[in-house]
């Protein structure tokens, strides 16, 4: 079966390499083809134009084709064309429909250009800030889908999109990951531009970049790809654009999606591609120099390049005082370690190395174990098996139903299966510490659930040899990741990069952005700063000048 | 083609890794019999050993309910043979589980082996990968099985009990008890005499109790005497460290318990070219007081320097008594000759023979110093303030 999957997966990174080669030729033919009888340019004839959309959007009845007449005496037919429901009403009725029916002005003559009568139009008539003149049906059609109103005028050979998106949507709430006690609560929506905006909010400086492309073929949706221009490494950014813009997929409905077509070990147990839900950390991660990837319909935001130190950063860390950020830091990584190898160390010492345990803790363990059917590792199968079970039955179940799943199952977990002498307490008490230790690390409780069963099977087959050999490989598999051209190991080194990985240093010590991320301006501030009650009299002029600046509302 | 074979032959190398080594000692826990202590003692049939292996019975911890735990939570299996390891393959039959010997915690001499010479017995246990070199050896006052079958009240394993009340013994000083490792370099060096501790059991008006009775002293490996507790503090603190252990004195004005907080002891030997040997020793005490008793109307000060003074005293004799005794046994318990060996390496060729007799002429210089420092939360007793009034 390892076998099959290998040779998939060459065969996947040869066609890999094909189809970059076809997308570049493909490229050159582009500019030739200009006129393609499959993607006509606006006639004069507005009802041409009209059955020409019918035709391409089929009998929809969400889509809307509004017909009036332009000018003082009513004689110019005009048509605006909109989907009904992805449209903000009062924007067509006030901005749109209003302005030109009520305004006493002349329709330039039919001698005049389409393009001049349409600019008259959209300078001196609609009230509207976000208008774009288009050429094409096809753009028309992309237009009305995409929530504008398209306005098209009897002997003019353009169309005027004019936006006046307003679908419903969920508002900014507190996203239910990732949650803090202390810090900004709000999260990312499945609203692409209440995203981008948040991220603004946060980020105001003008080098933030919103590159914006669309991606599916079908779905259109907007992806956009957000970083500080001259912080983010220009090559990581150019990494991220290339992957994106060679993705030909039919469908983009998450950002998970476009996770898998861009991570860059998708065989790995280990994600190499980041997703936060909270515009903040979104933001601190843009900071650091990383590039973020904002999918329209997903509250999550995608950051990469991901290292494995950052899946243990929480954006709490920040906002509560360093100390004890750091020794929860430290915490998480012993739960980690907890998480993996905790069953597989019990199995391993209850089943080759009893001599190491302590006499009296031995005692412990034989009288619990005395009586069970089963060898400790399927013991700890049924355990881990049977966790997972409930855990999956809580999630899907509305939350009532899954809370009485949870119950029910615990206790017969924890109580019933112990006193019916099928499974024995101490392995109870292992496999609920590592579940529970695996909550701690959210972001790898994927790879925690898988790396724990490869763990306890080498446990059970080679002891403590096995638990060695399984943290060798480990170790050398995270050594041999990288994420967009940054190893995925970083961060753990003797160097500047522990003052926030292993620990979190005060704010004002770390002066310089992580070195692995940012390219250039480094930099955060000039030097340690520690806060000093007693201000010098130098320090305190710089304070009240840039209060102003900002203008938080 | 080269990157196919490279693959298949990094694939055979794992495949070795995983499938040379494997399950093959794998143990479930439930299929050992865990020995906590084993009792060596002379069988009636010459030639042959009594053995007996306490094995910790264990019942499954979540049945046990309704003030159960009559049962002692212990078995005692028994085997006869000529040797140890013998003792443990013939119980191998008739046993649904294997002995697992990783845990044991002491291995008990019954004085009549002891007194008949323990080396063939340590051999086995020597030998044996499965036993630690961290088990307690000890001497049973009579029969090692009686001590392994006493009820103890708090630990109920009475090997666990034992081996709880040596790391007590030892918080004390390290010199007294011996496992194997030290027992069995004591013996390789030839000179000097190992010594472990005596156990006794005792019982009074039904309640049986373990209790170390002093301190076995071996000639090679024979047990040529016991010290008493007396002795043994004296040993303790010429030996080196000690820190615990209490000081009683009677006086003819009245009664006082000291605690020794600390104790050192310089030892120096000299060899002068006579061939004369001095064992020097400087010991210096520091007591706190523990108790005192009567002493009526007297300034607590000058009953202070008086006790001190009884202390040293009390000391004095403890250590001497001690060192006596070991002349009189002929055995070297403080490693003389070792240090003669180390430091006088020509001298000692012409003595290495005839130790045992040389070693009953060394002449011991002792000086102690106590310091009877702090006397606790109150300075007088309630009985002097009586004197006051």
């Amino acid at each position: 079966m390892i076998w099959d999957l290998l040779q998939r997966k060459i065969g996947f990174y040869s066609h890999r390499q094909n189809s970059s080669t076809q997308q570049k030729s493909e490229k050159k033919q582009e500019p030739e083809k200009k006129k393609d009888p499959k993607d006509p340019e606006i006639m004069d004839q507005l009802e041409e134009n009209l059955t020409y959309i019918e035709n391409l959007l089929g009998k929809s009845g969400d889509i809307k084709i509004h017909r009036f007449r332009l000018g003082k005496n009513r004689e110019c037919p005009a048509a605006l064309l909109f989907v009904d429901g992805m449209i903000n009403q009062k924007v067509i009725s006030d901005e749109i429909l209003y302005p030109i029916l009520s305004m006493e002005y002349t329709v330039p003559s039919s001698r005049q250009d389409g393009r001049e009568r349409i600019s008259q139009l959209r300078e001196k008539v609609l009230c509207s800030g976000d208008t774009q003149i288009l050429l094409k049906l096809s753009q028309v059609a992309a237009g009305i889908l995409s929530g504008d109103a398209v306005l098209l005028v009897e002997e003019c050979a353009v169309g005027l999109s004019v936006s006046a998106k307003g679908w419903e949507k969920r508002g900014v709430t507190e996203p239910e990951t990732e949650s803090v006690v202390r810090g900004p609560r709000e999260g990312f929506t499945e609203n692409f531009r209440t995203n981008t905006s948040l991220l603004r909010r946060k980020i105001k400086s003008p080098s933030l970049r919103m590159e914006q492309m669309t991606i599916g073929r079908k779905t259109l949706t907007n992806v956009c790809i957000s970083y500080l221009e001259g912080v983010a490494n220009p090559q990581v950014v150019q990494e991220v654009r290339d992957r994106l813009s060679r993705l030909d997929v039919d469908s983009v409905l998450d950002a998970g999606y476009l996770e898998e077509y861009i991570e860059d070990s998708p065989f790995s147990i280990f994600a190499t591609v980041g997703y936060t839900e909270k515009p903040d950390v979104a933001a601190a991660k843009i900071l650091e120099g990383r590039v973020a990837i904002i999918t329209d319909g997903s509250p999550f935001v995608l950051t990469a390049p991901l290292l494995f130190i950052e899946t243990f950063q929480t954006a709490e860390d920040y906002y509560i005082r360093p100390l004890f950020a750091s020794l929860m830091r430290m915490l998480r990584y012993i739960a980690y370690f907890i998480s993996v190898f905790f069953p597989a160390i019990y199995i391993a010492l209850t089943t080759y190395h009893q001599e190491l345990i302590p006499t009296t803790l031995l005692l412990t363990i034989a009288s619990a174990r005395e009586g069970t059917p089963f060898p400790a590792f399927f013991e700890a199968l049924i355990m881990i098996f049977s966790f997972e079970i409930l855990r999956e039955a809580g999630l899907r179940l509305p939350r009532p139903v899954g809370q009485a799943v949870s119950i029910v199952g615990a206790l017969i977990m924890g109580d019933a299966a112990v006193s019916a002498g099928l499974v024995g307490a101490p392995m109870v008490i292992t496999i609920a510490l590592t579940t529970v230790a695996g909550f701690i690390v959210p972001e790898q409780n994927d790879s925690m659930s898988l790396l724990r069963l490869i763990t306890m099977a080498f446990a059970a087959a080679l002891g403590g040899y096995g638990i060695c050999l399984c943290f060798l490989a480990l170790l050398v598999h995270l050594g041999s990741l990288s994420s967009f051209g940054v190893t995925y190991f970083n961060g753990l080194s003797f160097s500047r990069d522990l003052e926030d990985s292993v620990v979190r240093m005060p704010l004002w010590f770390m002066t310089k952005r992580p070195a692995r991320i940012a390219k250039n301006d480094m930099t955060r501030r000039k030097f340690f700063i520690p806060p000093n009650p007693r201000p010098t009299t130098s320090a305190s002029g710089g304070m009240s000048n840039s209060g102003t600046e900002g203008d938080g509302s | 083609m080269r990157q196919k074979l490279k693959l298949v032959f990094a694939m055979l190398l794992c495949s070795t890794l995983l499938c040379t080594t494997g399950c093959w000692d794998n143990r479930e826990l439930d299929s050992l019999s865990i020995v906590t202590g084993v009792g060596i003692d002379t069988s009636k049939e010459p030639g042959n050993l009594d053995l007996s292996f306490q094995i910790a019975s264990v019942q499954n911890g979540s049945k046990k309910e309704g003030g159960g735990g009559e049962a002692a939570p212990y078995l005692i299996r028994e085997a006869q043979d000529r040797f140890v390891l013998g003792g443990i393959d013939s119980l191998r039959y008739g046993n649904s589980r294997q002995l697992f010997l990783q845990h044991n915690q002491v291995i008990i001499f019954g004085s009549d082996v002891a007194k008949s010479g323990v080396k063939p017995y340590l051999d086995s246990f020597m030998r044996n990968t499965e036993t630690r070199m961290e088990v307690w050896v000890m001497v049973a006052k009579n029969d090692a099985r009686s001590i392994l079958t006493t009820e103890t009240v708090q630990d109920k394993i009475p090997s666990v009990a034992l081996s709880r009340m040596i790391m007590n013994e030892r918080a004390i000083s390290p010199y007294s008890s011996t496992n194997m490792l030290q027992f069995t370099s004591r013996l390789v060096d030839r000179s000097t005499a190992p010594v472990t501790l005596v156990v006794e059991r005792k019982e009074e008006d039904g309640l049986q109790s373990l209790n170390f009775s002093g301190m076995a002293v071996f000639k090679d490996d024979v047990l040529v005497g016991t010290m008493d507790m007396y002795q043994m503090q004296g040993y303790i603190l010429s030996m080196g460290e000690v820190n615990g252990g209490s000081v009683q004195l009677v006086t003819e004005l009245g009664n006082a318990d000291l605690k020794i907080t600390k104790s050192i002891c310089k030892q120096e030997i000299q060899l002068d070219d006579q061939g004369n040997i001095t064992f020097k020793l400087k010991v210096n005490t520091t007591l706190t007081i523990g108790a005192l008793q009567n002493f009526r109307s007297m300034d607590i000060n000058k009953v202070i320097s008086l006790v001190n003074e009884k202390a040293k005293e009390d000391l004095e004799t403890k250590i001497k008594a001690c060192f006596a005794e070991s002349q009189r046994l002929q055995a070297d318990i403080y490693g003389i000759g070792a240090h003669i060996h180390k430091y006088h390496p020509k001298e000692w060729k012409t003595m290495e023979d005839a130790w045992a007799s040389i070693y009953p002429k060394i002449r011991l210089e002792l000086e102690v110093e106590t310091n009877l420092g702090s006397s606790g939360k109150i300075s007088e007793s309630l009985n002097m303030r009586e004197g006051h009034e």
